[in-house]
């Protein structure tokens, strides 16, 4: 969530696309400009110089066959071109625009006639059309050819500011908007119209493209006007007298190259504008997934990992997880150590940002870039999963060490049945096994799952949100892991389907003994199911201990703070809630990330940050209270009023 | 007694229309109940998703119409208002979304949400009344006005974005505020604040307002009376006490007992049994016939009438059909009064 935000934030870091499109285009629309001021007009006429004169210092650029001077002519063959562009361009996004909200807006009727109309121009193919119609032409005007170019192209912007216009009429804020007392048409002006900006652009950028492609295509045919020169009639006269093979290339070259540049200057405008309106579209991402330091210590091992002594089925040494960001790094998971024994349903609860699904991924080797695995160990029964080869990984996952993610439906491929997409684990690890072998052992574990085998003939699409869960349960537990990583399993389901689904995934967990590690935010579910807890703040690991201990005895002040926050069918009770703001991790406080909302920050608490220690047996707390006292002191009561009083400040990031 | 808001029977059916086959949906199923317009209280409306719930609120401030039956507002016809009715009535029942990222256009600044209402309904006469009026709405919620005016919405947290949406609807001075989800995509450490400020519109302002919600945790925390929701039909309503405390109907009990509570005392009892959710059978009484545990003949054929066991409840299940039958149709005859 802060990673989204600072991105949009920094949308103004160095765009190198817009600017070297920028400098092409104002270049060439500056000589454009200013030129034909500068220069003597009667140059351009035929007969005006001698001609087939190579560059000088008199002619620039040489004279061409005819006895123009070349220099001249393309500093007056610039404007009309690029005005069929600039004209094909209004015309065509004007057009676009209004037929496209009407369509968005009326919907209905006009939207299905617009649309048809649409669709037929689609199937015209413009340059042909356009051929006919200026050898239709007595004298063919550019501007008129323009004006038709605009015509035959708006139905592309129409489309897309249509299925916009429909698109933002439904989004939560054109509700709001109709609350404030807006009417549709207020709602289309102020609401929708600017986010069209970004389309309309792009449209326009496409269309004075497309405006300049076919009236150059046109006249380098010979249809154009003889008369007025334009760079597509400077082109057509070369060819007409075979400038190329009479070596005259200070005559052809002139022109194209200013055509290339007036594209190519479209074309990094365009995309430049692509990246300034969405920034969150990966730009070179480093393909790395694990830090250089740590892809070292990788190679660096031999093939085969030598075991390590641990303790317990997972033990996680000082994880590190980053995120490369625009704006910098970001700590995502800092520092993190815990052991899971064999068999511990251990809960990880957490706010958004808090870094539970990073840590989720990187435990599974899973992390994508922008995301990497900068430090650590993942042990499991003493392996490091960081240090071994990728082929090794792909052997331990699934058997090993499974996942069962957040969003089933995300994780079935929803093209293919239930059944083979079972059959896959089976087979990345078994390599060929008999057929009937493969049903038996998918038949098994659906009944495992509480599902039936008749399930196995269906798409995603036709199972419950809790059958999906299911599926996602049987595959996670296919292979019989020691450890399934569960990150917030059931969290789209309905508050009766999440109990059955736990449940059960409570009865395998004891029929395979494997450890679990449930990740979530909700306190109740993490109670319902778990044996242990760690509570995760900004990253950090700040309490561990069973789940009892932590819930009777919070030692951390967030964990207590959470815990008091929790509102409850067991009794009314004043709503409480956790002052200030969560914090970002693009720039978090200094000392103890928590310090801001703590209502027992000292002055150490500003300055250093607290290590994970053990106060008292099984219990684990990172939090510098606990190097003076051996329990939390009774918080102060923060009440209903008093969070409404005053306001917490509004961090600038 | 006069009422704020009325629904009779009000059904609404959505219908989708496809090539091979008509698909009818009745997505609210012949409610009736009222708002009280003398004692502002907190009603909530829970259910699972699907349930109908969000599509009641639509039909309660007259962005759906019903498929039949009627909503009132302060005594009027909903499908017969006059345009300035219908003003009036778009000013005062005020929404408040499950959202609070995309409820901000993001082109704008969110002073923008604030001054829309001011404008379109003038409820100010100067550009400084407007900024008072602002003002006073955003310290209500517990915002200072100027660490928040000024800024795009992506510089807010979720939970000030949510309070300022509270603040929006305070600025457009309703009776009524139709709160679908409001916390639900908060971190729960903010919650708390959302739900005070809630709290605080009602108790201090007299506002009613209307929870839409799937959990029962809060809605029991924040409501007065509820009404539980399944597949379009109000199974059970009354006082929160009542009906999440003791609850009656078996799917209010299935619901109940399936909060996770943060305790290691109450751990889920019960099995894990879908086998009723796998099956699809269809019920012409009672919906909730098929996954009913304590189903009877009756209930595949007829539809229970509400009937009350008790104090501040009606519950619409045969189970208690020795009970006496709820006099007039109106569930808010269940409803626990507030003083």
């Amino acid at each position: 969530m802060t990673i989204a935000k600072t991105k949009n934030k920094k949308a103004s870091s160095f765009n190198t696309s817009l600017v070297i499109g920028i400098t092409i285009l104002s270049l060439i629309i500056l000589v454009g400009l200013i030129g034909p001021l500068l220069v003597d007009k009667n140059m351009a006429r035929v007969g005006a110089v001698k001609p087939n004169l190579p560059p000088s210092s008199e002619n620039y650029f040489g004279t061409d066959s005819q006895g123009r001077d070349v220099f001249t002519t393309l500093v007056l063959a610039i404007p009309p071109t690029l005005r069929t562009g600039l004209i094909a361009g209004v015309i065509s996004v004007t057009i676009g625009l209004v037929l496209g909200l009407m369509a968005g807006f009326f919907s209905g009727g006009a939207d299905s006639i617009i649309r048809t109309f649409s669709d037929v121009l689609v199937a015209v193919p413009a340059l042909a059309f356009m051929i006919l119609v200026v050898a239709r032409m007595e004298k063919p005007s550019i501007i008129a050819v323009a004006f038709v170019v605009g015509l035959l192209t708006w139905s592309g912007t129409a489309r897309g500011i249509r299925s916009q216009v429909l698109s933002i009429r439904e989004r939560s804020y054109a509700a709001v908007a109709r609350a404030n007392g807006e009417t549709e048409l207020e709602v289309l002006f102020r609401e929708v119209m600017p986010n069209l900006l970004p389309l309309m652009m792009a449209s326009f950028i496409g269309a004075v493209t497309a405006g300049i492609g076919i009236v150059m295509a046109l006249e380098v045919l010979g249809l154009g006007n003889n008369v007025i020169p334009t760079l597509g009639m400077m082109i057509f006269w070369s060819q007409r007298f075979s400038a190329v093979l009479r070596g005259m290339y200070w005559w052809w070259t002139p022109p194209i190259v200013t055509i290339a540049g007036i594209f190519i200057g479209l074309f990094f405008l365009s995309q430049g504008l692509d990246r300034y309106i969405n920034p969150n579209i990966p730009q070179n991402q480093k393909r790395k997934r694990i830090s250089p330091a740590m892809s070292k210590k990788r190679t660096s091992e031999p093939a085969t990992a030598k075991v390590k002594e641990a303790q317990g089925v997972l033990q996680v040494n000082n994880l590190q997880v980053v995120y490369e960001t625009a704006a910098g790094t970001v700590k995502a998971v800092d520092d993190v150590s815990f052991t899971i024994q064999p068999g511990e349903r251990m809960g990880l609860i957490g706010e958004s940002g808090s870094g539970k699904t990073t840590m989720a991924t990187a435990l599974m080797r899973l992390s994508r870039p922008p995301a990497y695995i900068a430090g650590g160990e993942i042990l499991l029964e003493g392996v490091d999963l960081l240090s071994i080869s990728d082929q090794d990984i792909r052997k331990i996952r699934l058997k090993e060490i499974a996942l069962m993610p957040q969003a089933a439906m995300n994780s079935l491929n929803p093209v293919i049945r239930v059944g083979p997409q079972l059959r896959d684990g089976f087979k990345a690890h078994f390599g060929n096994i008999d057929q009937k072998e493969l049903d038996n052992h998918v038949n098994e574990i659906l009944r495992k799952v509480g599902l039936r085998p008749e399930i196995v003939e269906r798409y995603p699409h036709q199972l419950s949100g809790g059958m999906k869960q299911r599926v996602a349960m049987a595959v996670a537990i296919s292979l019989k892991p020691k450890i399934i990583i569960a990150d917030e399993p059931t969290s789209a389901l309905d508050v009766v389907v999440q109990k059955q689904v736990m449940l059960t995934l409570s009865r395998l967990q004891q029929e395979l003994n494997a450890a679990v590690l449930l990740i979530g935010h909700d306190m109740g579910l993490i109670t319902q199911f778990a044996d242990t807890i760690g509570v995760l703040y900004a990253g950090k690991l700040v309490e561990r201990g069973t789940i009892e201990d932590v819930l009777e005895n919070p030692y951390h002040p967030y964990a207590r703070l959470l815990i008091d926050s929790l509102p409850s069918v067991e009794g009314k009770r004043d709503l409480i809630g956790i002052p200030g703001l969560p914090p970002e991790l693009l720039n978090l406080p200094s000392g103890c990330a928590f310090h801001p909302r703590c209502p027992f920050a000292m002055e150490i608490c500003h300055s250093d940050k607290p290590v994970l220690q053990s106060p008292s047996e099984g219990r684990q707390v990172a939090c510098h209270l606990y190097e003076k006292y051996e329990r939390l002191p009774s918080i102060p009561s923060i009440r209903v009023d008093h969070l409404l009083a005053p306001s917490e400040p509004i961090q600038e990031g | 007694m006069e009422n704020l808001l009325n629904l009779q029977n009000v059904t609404k059916i959505f219908g989708t229309e496809s090539v091979r086959k008509r698909e009818v949906t009745l997505a609210v199923d012949d409610v009736t109940f009222s708002i009280s317009d003398e004692r502002p209280s907190i009603t909530a409306i829970a259910g699972e998703s699907g349930s109908g719930k969000s599509t009641l609120s639509l039909l309660m401030m007259g962005q759906l119409p019903p498929s039949a039956g009627s909503v009132f507002y302060k005594g009027k016809n909903l499908a017969e208002m006059s345009r300035e009715e219908k003003k009036a009535l778009l000013r005062e029942v005020q929404p408040i979304y499950q959202d609070p990222y995309a409820a901000y256009n993001p082109f704008y600044k969110i002073d923008h949400v604030l001054e829309m209402p001011i404008k379109n309904f003038h409820l100010a006469s100067s550009k400084v009344g407007a900024r008072v009026l602002i003002d006073e709405s955003l310290k209500k919620v517990g915002l200072r006005p100027a660490e928040t005016l000024g800024r795009y919405p992506h510089q807010l947290s979720g939970g000030q974005r949510q309070r300022l949406m509270i603040a929006r609807a305070l600025l457009c001075n309703p009776k009524v505020i139709m709160a679908d989800e409001p916390v639900s995509m908060v971190d729960a450490s903010l919650r708390a604040t959302i739900l005070s400020s809630l709290l605080v519109l009602n108790h201090d302002l007299g506002i009613s307002i209307m929870y839409i919600t799937h959990d029962l945790n809060t809605a029991y925390q924040i409501s007065n009376n509820i009404l539980i929701m399944y597949s379009g039909a109000i199974v059970e309503a009354g006082s929160v006490e009542k009906v999440i405390r003791t609850p009656k109907h078996p799917y209010t009990q299935l619901l109940v007992s399936s909060i996770p509570l943060p305790s290691k005392h109450k751990i889920w009892g019960g099995g894990e049994t879908e086998e009723a959710q796998q099956s699809r059978q269809k019920s012409a009484g009672c919906r909730f016939a098929p996954r009913c545990p304590r189903v009877k003949d009756v209930c595949w054929n007829t539809k229970p009438q509400y009937y009350t066991p008790d104090e501040e409840r009606a519950v619409a299940c045969f189970l208690y059909q020795d009970s006496p039958i709820m006099e007039s149709p109106d569930l808010a005859q269940t409803f626990r009064h507030v003083k």
